[in-house]
């Protein structure tokens, strides 16, 4: 006996409908092409330390300014800056997404910190830290006893 | 099909504190932390006014520091999309494939 092997035409056809809804599918689906992005920033726009009498004295001041970043997205990536002063210091660190930034001048009495992290088609992992630090000594003179000290700051944030 | 989306937490401090031999005080202090997961954003701008007042001793030595940070921590979650569209177009494939072996058989024991 002989053993033929025949196709019908319908199952074919149902196979290249199917085909032809699951390319039509492929092709109208958007891309993900956008990108997690965070960025944070903190702005000091001024700092007063004013007493009720007398005045304020400072005798040293040290400033320092440190950031840092990793991330897994392009591989792994780091990297981290460092800086001091007696009255200003600023660092910046960078790697593919992402960056951070601070910096204080304590003549001024101003400074910023800002991280920012931005990774491609969400693939991956990214993180961002800046901070600056102001460390002063100081007495009140000019008075004696109690003194109310008054200390106000403005920050912006983002 | 494919839904991007992100895990993220964002950070913002800021503090002054004075310290002496009896202690520390803490003058100005103020902190922001966002957190969002999936599709969806934060945003948080704006101005802190920040103001105290303490008593200190006159002809003290006191210390001051003041911190100004920023931190932000950020995940991406995708399931890769060349391999998402592998899977499911494999998938139909293979249902395919099936049910066009499924009525040979048919096909073959009716003509037996």
């Amino acid at each position: 006996m002989r053993r033929t092997v025949t196709f019908d035409r319908r199952p074919m056809m149902s196979f290249a409908l199917m085909l032809a809804v699951v390319l039509l599918i492929l092709a109208t689906t958007p891309s993900a092409s956008a990108s997690a992005i965070e960025s944070s920033t903190l702005i000091l726009e001024s700092l007063t330390i004013t007493p009720a009498s007398g005045s304020i004295t400072f005798s040293s001041s040290n400033v320092v300014a440190d950031a840092f970043v990793n991330s897994i997205v392009f591989g792994s990536e780091s990297d981290s800056d460092f800086n001091s002063g007696v009255t200003s210091a600023s660092a910046h660190a960078a790697v593919t997404s992402a960056n951070a930034a601070s910096a204080f001048d304590s003549s001024s009495n101003t400074g910023f910190s800002q991280s920012n992290v931005s990774i491609p088609y969400y693939k991956g992992v990214a993180y961002a830290n800046a901070a600056a630090d102001l460390f002063e000594n100081f007495s009140i003179t000019g008075t004696s006893g109690p003194v109310s000290v008054q200390t106000s700051a403005i920050l912006s944030h983002a | 099909m494919v839904t991007p989306s992100q895990t993220l937490f964002s950070r913002l401090v800021f503090a002054v504190t004075f310290f002496s031999n009896s202690g520390d005080i803490s003058v100005l202090g103020e902190e922001s932390r966002l957190s969002a997961a999936g599709n969806s954003t934060q945003e948080d701008v704006g101005i802190w006014n920040l103001s105290n007042s303490v008593t200190l001793m006159a002809g003290q030595q006191y210390g001051l520091s003041m911190e100004i940070a920023a931190h932000t921590d950020t995940q991406g979650l995708i399931t890769p999309e060349p391999v998402s569209l592998c899977l499911f177009g494999s998938g139909i494939l293979g249902l395919a494939a099936v049910l066009r072996r499924k009525q040979a058989l048919a096909r073959r024991k009716s003509k037996l």
